[in-house]
């Protein structure tokens, strides 16, 4: 295998979602003219994932409009793109990555990979995912016709599928191990609301109970046997469960890979290593401690950052960023800019259509959720303690 | 600069008006509204860094 020189090696970024993309993007744009390479183990162009659990699953979309631009754009800017290729391993020492048998050196890397659905392994066999174009497309097959599905797990991701599968007729459980729906932080907090949004349109919630075994029957679908030992008969079983950060390639280099890739606040793991969006840890000044986010919108800001650091170096002043998120449900949306960690307590606040529920910790408002809200969620910005943007 | 967005792609973040005011608003809805397909000069580095902050790049800018 040859290695590329260290002097002149390109910056290299694995991950073509939209961290990684964004990273790419942004060092074009800060002026950067190094040679940059985004690397891709999907076979996709760039994509969003949002809209996969939204309109591309509903068919409102076609998969096309998911995509984050394509390679005219990319090649316009100079941004070698290699898709289709997992970067296997990391070799910090001699700054080179392994990818399709060969290693290749880099002068910065950027670890955007992102990451891999839990799976439900069960004896009945495979159970689909919702993470990737392929899985959607699966998805979209198997829910023609599908009349009983069984959503494992309640969060953000169950939800939305629950909600879009209840759309087109079909008879949803969303089966959710802890006492609670899922929504980030938020789960606990906004629980009762949401359940009441899904039972509303018909969708069976099961909270407290896990998933013991499956069996597929004869005519193809399933039973799921519940902890509480009753059985659920589905024509369709989704798993939601969460997903785990694709870090396995960057063991054996004394990287802290517990939960993600550990960063400083910002974003660097090791002396030109950088890690952005689900798979990175940062440091949060405001917090005080590490946390890994999975946010379209933070992984777009943390690219920036770390872009802006490849280009221009340190930075002396942290600008933290505000978390938001969004998630549609049936005709809802909801929006949630800041920080919910108990104890705390929520506070109305006056909106003209919808609500605006401002959460207090210590007399301070650290976040704000918008429940339809409209134009009025901008108001949670000048509400929310530290709502500086990136610079 | 000419600036186009898909009002269908936008999910109300309010990034766009956020840090470039004088180009985006945000109607009832939330959904993005252009001030001004041409801004000036001057807002034009802020309207690429809002088109780059839309979660769902929904704001095309064409550089002429």
């Amino acid at each position: 295998m040859s290695a590329d020189l260290a002097v002149g090696a390109p910056i290299v970024v694995v991950g073509a979602s939209i961290a990684g993309l964004t990273v790419a993007q942004s060092l074009r744009s800060e002026g950067c003219t190094a040679p940059i390479h985004l690397i891709g183990d999907e076979v996709h162009l760039p994509y969003g994932r949002p809209p996969l659990s939204k309109q591309v699953l509903a068919g409102q979309w076609p998969e096309e409009r998911a995509l984050l631009g394509g390679a005219e754009a990319l090649a316009a800017d100079g941004i070698e793109l290699h898709t289709g290729s997992a970067a296997t391993a990391l070799d910090l020492a001699g700054r080179r990555v392994a990818r399709g048998g060969r290693w290749q050196g880099f002068s910065e890397l950027v670890v955007a990979t992102g990451l891999r659905a839990r799976r439900l392994d069960l004896s009945g066999g495979a159970v689909a995912s919702l993470r990737t174009l392929d899985d959607v497309r699966v998805l979209r097959r198997e829910l023609m016709g599908a009349r009983r599905v069984v959503v494992v797990g309640g969060g953000v991701l169950g939800q939305e599928l629950a909600a879009v599968t209840a759309a087109s007729g079909a008879e949803v459980t969303v089966v959710q191990k802890p006492p609670t729906l899922g929504l980030g932080a938020l789960g606990p907090l906004l629980s009762e609301r949401l359940l009441a949004l899904h039972r509303r349109h018909g969708v069976r919630v099961r909270l407290g109970v896990g998933v013991t075994a499956a069996e597929r029957t004869p005519d193809g679908g399933w039973r799921v046997a519940l902890t509480d030992g009753s059985v659920l008969e589905a024509d369709l079983v989704v798993a939601c469960l969460g997903g785990i950060p694709n870090t396995e390639w960057l063991a054996g280099n004394g990287l802290d890979l517990a939960d993600g890739v550990r960063c400083d606040a910002h974003g660097m793991a090791a002396p030109g290593v950088h890690a952005v969006g689900d798979v990175a840890a940062w440091f949060d000044p405001v917090l005080g401690r590490h946390r890994r986010l999975e946010h379209q919108t933070s992984a777009i800001e943390q690219a920036l950052v770390v872009a802006r650091r490849i280009v221009h170096g340190p930075r002396s002043d942290a600008d933290p960023f505000t978390p938001y998120f969004w998630s549609d449900q049936y005709d809802v949306k909801i929006q949630a800019l800041g920080s919910f960690d108990p104890p705390g307590e929520w506070v109305a606040i006056d909106c003209p259509s919808g609500e605006l529920l401002a959460w207090h910790r210590h007399g301070r408002c650290t976040g704000v959720v918008g429940w339809n809200a409209g134009r009025a969620f901008r108001t949670a910005r000048s509400l929310v303690g530290s709502h500086a943007l990136v610079a | 600069m000419q600036i186009e967005v898909d009002t269908e792609a936008c999910v109300g973040a309010g990034q766009c008006a956020l840090v470039a005011g004088e180009v985006f608003d945000q109607d009832d809805d939330g959904i993005v509204e252009v001030l001004t397909h041409v801004p000036d000069p001057a807002d034009e580095s802020a309207v690429r860094r809002a088109a780059t902050l839309c979660p769902a790049r929904a704001i095309t800018v064409v550089e002429n």
